[in-house]
């Protein structure tokens, strides 16, 4: 202070300290007092520095955060969605904001970053989270680069087009399934537009985008992708144009097919009408055009070769090759089917087909059939019940459960198979339907604690007790760590429910 | 105190973990005999012992006691108990305490009262003047020895230059510090400890470096003539030097009384211990106050006093040109801590500044200064982030502190608006610790503990 403008400030003279004892004075030609000289410098300079301190002028500041009118979040409420930040299952998070969304409540301003944070950190970014955090949550991902990537707001973003011709890799996939989500026809212009340019792993990426909200409309554009100079491409061309019903590639597979699924009318007797019979003939040969469509030639190990046709042509096939020529129903079809040579690897097909399609009265079919063979294929009944509307999914999985020849495992498993929120009709039943006690057999430990975990993160909250008393059912001693846990997923969840409510 | 906040609760857990532990617990399903008194909670909780956990939670101040083998503390029942308290006050019945804790409250109270007593007496106590004498002069000895050894050892190393210093291998830096603890003068050593983190502490290194290397030179020089210094100042360099100050003097002098407002609480491990720095502010006579609280290896920290409270009591000051380090000697009444310092607030950053300036001043040897900045805002500047106050003045925040989510938690609680902020200042860079969120103006802890 006092001093001319022209004199180094103490922390200039400071830092040319800084270098001078990095070389050390030996090296700068110093004598055996240069030590202590510059040491008493140090200390003079250093104290000079800080108590002399000035700070700087700066007039700028943050754009200003949008007003958020929405009440905040109830104060438990936040101290929940805290606590779940540390916790490795994101579903939970989710759940939180879809309540925070309903109840029409705000995150507050010193917790929103954390949660975008977690947001941004999620392989899978849920639309839901981002939108709970509203307007701050905007204003904050446009002040840091960490959290920029809009890819999950509720609009396609303003530079749609600029981060698609300019943007990385990661960014332009996005921006893409952001934009297919809400505009089908734009993003298939966007990808048309750089199609030529764009390399083959970014192709395939691009074409495995447009499998949300295909339709017809994308169909001219993937048949020609099928003659892509690049396998991988084709190969996805030819996977997605298979679940585009109507789709040239579908109609030559369904062609194929017809020629695969054949039917004969048993010799009339006296007293009825002849049988239709169902019969398979798989190719005797590999066709030329086949390749294009996605069909593979080299069977995998296990498999006979013919078997192996087949079965890929069936499961992209159209399922009205089964019914019309046959003019059976799925079930009389199945039931005609059984004893063929080829019957295992139609029903995979089979289940595969209807699983694609959402086809109710398939589905429902194959998962009746399914139920009566043993061992119990559970894991394709889930395949097919997930494919079901959820109405129709719960109805049926309580069918099911009602019926007395599964184990009580086997029950849990059935009714725990899909993994979106249950009805609040659904719950209660589904835990009725366990209300019988464990029959005397053994059964896995292991996947009726997979069962439960699901179950709890499903159930609607208001049948929680009935959901501790299946539990308890389930361990007639005291249910061991997974179980306890997912009771306690259970109770918090109707706990969350509840703070948002008070 | 009745109003006990999930959030009050939260920032007496020890670190995040515990935090989350303890909202498990909050639920009257993990209780059995769930009780409360006038002054005290009580539950038991079935852990993976034989025997439920006995948790009991003595309201005044909080104080926790309970039987499970945690090492932390608060522990996560302690936790739990009182964060049911805070969610669900109904889940406890009024009643009678059961032995178990009116015992516990009991041995508070008459520890108390004893420690009250020995301070009262502390200053009549007959003392042994003679060998107190022989114990200070042999201690004396050994450390103008270690002074002497560490004046060349500081010397060599600036003829060798830091450049050369760089590659020497750690256990050369730690045998230097060894030396300095046996001298009796662990104060030096921890100036020795942190000169190699110094040096590979980023940009600006050798600055910082040269910077810490004066500060040591200046206490060594101090430390020379000990005996010729004022007895004031005399009592700093011993301080610095690492001389612990008794207790028992120190809380048997005056007390300073008033509202006091603890405005911030910094957990840092060292490598030996684990230390708790609070920081308080007085609502009438604008003192700064600073608690610290130590635990050994694996030993609890308690902590007496919980962040974002305040109350009235009387502090006493350990003798300094410039108190600081302080005592809790008494207190009356707790509170939440709200927003309005009173006299304590720094009103600008330059009048921040300047009671920073008077306390270096008088005591150079302070490496942290609590600022209380009311109405700044977060300010970006090129890659660096400043907190701005309505002059337009800015204070740099420490970089490390700025890439952290409690930075951001700090930007967004008040969307960029000005803000009241706590840093410590150490003379070129902010660490904020804790801020006033959204109206009602909600307490904001950033201490690193919290960090990310």
């Amino acid at each position: 202070m006092g001093r001319l403008s022209a004199t180094p400030s103490p922390q200039e003279r400071l830092r040319a300290l800084g270098a001078a004892v990095t070389m050390g004075t030996d090296r700068i030609g110093g004598d055996h007092r240069a030590a202590g000289t510059l040491l008493t410098d140090a200390a003079r300079l250093g104290i000079q520095a800080r108590a002399g301190w000035r700070p700087q002028t700066l007039a700028g500041r943050l754009p200003e955060a949008p007003r958020d009118d929405r009440p905040d979040a109830p104060r438990p409420a936040i101290a929940t969605l805290l606590r779940l930040l540390g916790d490795p299952d994101p579903t939970l998070i989710e759940e939180w904001a879809q309540l925070a969304l309903s109840h029409d409540v705000r995150v507050d301003g010193a917790t929103a970053p954390l949660l975008l944070d977690w947001w941004a950190r999620q392989p899978r970014r849920s639309e839901a989270v981002f939108a709970a955090l509203g307007p701050r949550g905007e204003w904050l991902s446009a002040l840091n680069a960490d959290w920029q990537k809009p890819v999950a707001t509720a609009d396609i973003p303003a530079d749609a087009d600029d981060v698609w011709q300019a943007g990385k890799g990661p960014e332009r996939l996005a921006i893409l399934t952001s934009v297919r989500r809400r505009d089908p026809a734009r993003a298939l212009a966007l990808v048309e537009s750089t199609w030529q340019s764009d390399g083959a792993s970014d192709r395939q990426g691009f074409l495995e985008v447009l499998i949300e909200n295909r339709s017809m409309a994308d169909e001219p554009f993937l048949e020609a992708a099928l003659d892509d100079r690049s396998k991988v491409v084709r190969r996805q061309a030819a996977a997605v144009l298979a679940l585009i019903p109507g789709s040239r590639l579908r109609q030559r597979l369904s062609d194929a097919a017809r020629a695969i699924v054949t039917v004969r009318t048993t010799r009339g007797t006296l007293l009825g009408r002849g049988r239709r019979q169902v019969a398979l003939v798989p190719p005797e040969a590999f066709a030329a055009t086949w390749e294009r469509d996605g069909i593979q030639e080299r069977q995998p190990e296990g498999v006979g070769q013919r078997a192996w046709w087949m079965r890929q042509i069936l499961a992209r096939a159209d399922l009205a090759v089964w019914t019309e020529p046959t003019e059976l129903k799925p079930e009389a079809i199945l039931e005609s089917l059984k004893n063929d040579d080829y019957f295992g690897d139609a029903l995979q097909a089979l289940i595969g087909a209807a699983g694609a399609a959402g086809d109710t009265t398939w589905s429902a079919a194959l998962v009746r059939f399914l139920l009566d063979r043993r061992p119990i294929d559970l894991a394709s009944i889930a395949t097919l019940l997930e494919g079901l509307p959820d109405d129709r999914r719960e109805s049926l999985s309580l069918e099911i459960a009602s019926k007395g020849q599964l184990t009580f495992t086997e029950r849990w498993t059935v009714l725990t198979s899909f993994d979106r929120p249950w009805s609040q009709a659904f719950s209660a039943a589904a835990m009725k339907s366990l209300s019988s006690p464990r029959s005397k057999e053994s059964e896995d430990y292991w996947q009726l604690s997979g069962a439960i975990e699901v179950a709890s993160r499903r159930i609607s909250p208001d049948a929680l007790q009935a959901f501790e008393d299946a539990v308890a059912r389930s361990f007639p001693g005291a249910p061991e760590g997974r179980a306890v846990k997912s009771l306690e997923r259970a109770r918090l969840r109707a706990d969350m429910h509840k703070e948002f409510t008070s | 105190m009745d109003s006990w906040s999930p959030e009050r609760v939260a920032a007496l857990a020890p670190d995040p973990a515990s935090a989350a532990a303890g909202q498990a617990l909050a639920h009257e399903k993990k209780w059995a005999a769930l009780g409360r008194s006038e002054r005290a909670i009580w539950g038991l909780c079935q852990g993976s012992g034989k025997q439920p956990y006995q948790a009991r939670v003595d309201l005044a101040e909080p104080a926790f006691k309970c039987s499970c083998p945690s090492r932390k503390f608060p522990c996560k029942h302690g936790l739990g108990l009182l964060l049911l308290l805070a969610k669900n006050a109904r889940a406890f019945a009024p009643g009678q305490e059961p032995d178990w804790v009116a015992d516990w409250l009991a041995s508070r109270v008459e520890r108390a009262t004893k420690s009250a007593a020995r301070a009262e007496s502390a200053g009549e106590t007959p003392v042994d003047l003679e060998s107190q004498a022989k114990r200070a002069a042999q201690r004396g000895a050994r450390v103008r020895d270690g002074v002497e050894g560490c004046r060349v050892w500081l010397e060599d190393l600036v003829r060798r230059g830091l450049a050369a210093a760089q590659t020497d291998p750690a256990a050369d830096w730690e045998r230097a510090a060894a030396r300095l603890v046996d001298a009796q003068a662990p104060g030096l050593a921890s100036f020795v400890r942190r000169i190699p983190t110094m040096m590979a502490s980023g940009p600006g290194w050798d600055t910082r470096t040269v910077d810490l290397l004066g500060r040591l030179h200046l206490l060594l020089c101090a430390a020379e003539r000990l005996d010729d210094l004022p007895a004031d100042v005399a009592g700093d360099v011993r301080t610095a030097l690492g001389w612990t100050q008794s207790r028992e003097d120190a809380l048997a002098l005056a007390g300073v009384a008033d509202r006091w407002n603890a405005i911030g609480q910094v957990i840092e491990e060292e490598e030996r211990f684990r230390v708790a720095r609070t920081w308080l502010v007085g609502q009438n006579t604008g003192h700064r106050a600073l608690i610290l609280e130590f635990a050994a290896g694996s030993q609890p920290l308690e902590r007496s006093i919980a962040a974002g409270s305040a109350f009235d009591g009387e502090l006493a000051f350990y003798p300094s040109r410039q108190p600081l380090r302080a005592l809790v000697k008494s207190r009356t009444e707790s509170f939440v801590l709200t927003q309005d310092f009173g006299k304590s607030s720094d009103a600008t950053i330059e009048a921040g500044l300047l009671r920073y300036a008077e306390a270096l001043a008088a005591n150079p040897w302070i490496f942290r200064w609590p600022l209380v900045l009311a109405g700044v805002r977060p300010v970006q500047d090129g890659a660096r982030w400043f907190l701005v106050d309505a002059q337009n003045h800015g204070l740099p925040v420490r970089p490390a502190f700025a890439r952290s989510l409690q930075w951001w938690r700090l930007i967004s609680a008040r969307g960029g608006s000005p803000m009241t902020v706590i840093v410590e200042w150490d003379g070129m860079s902010a660490l904020p610790i804790s801020a006033f969120g959204e109206p009602p103006n909600q307490y904001l802890d950033l201490a690193p503990r919290w960090a990310a």
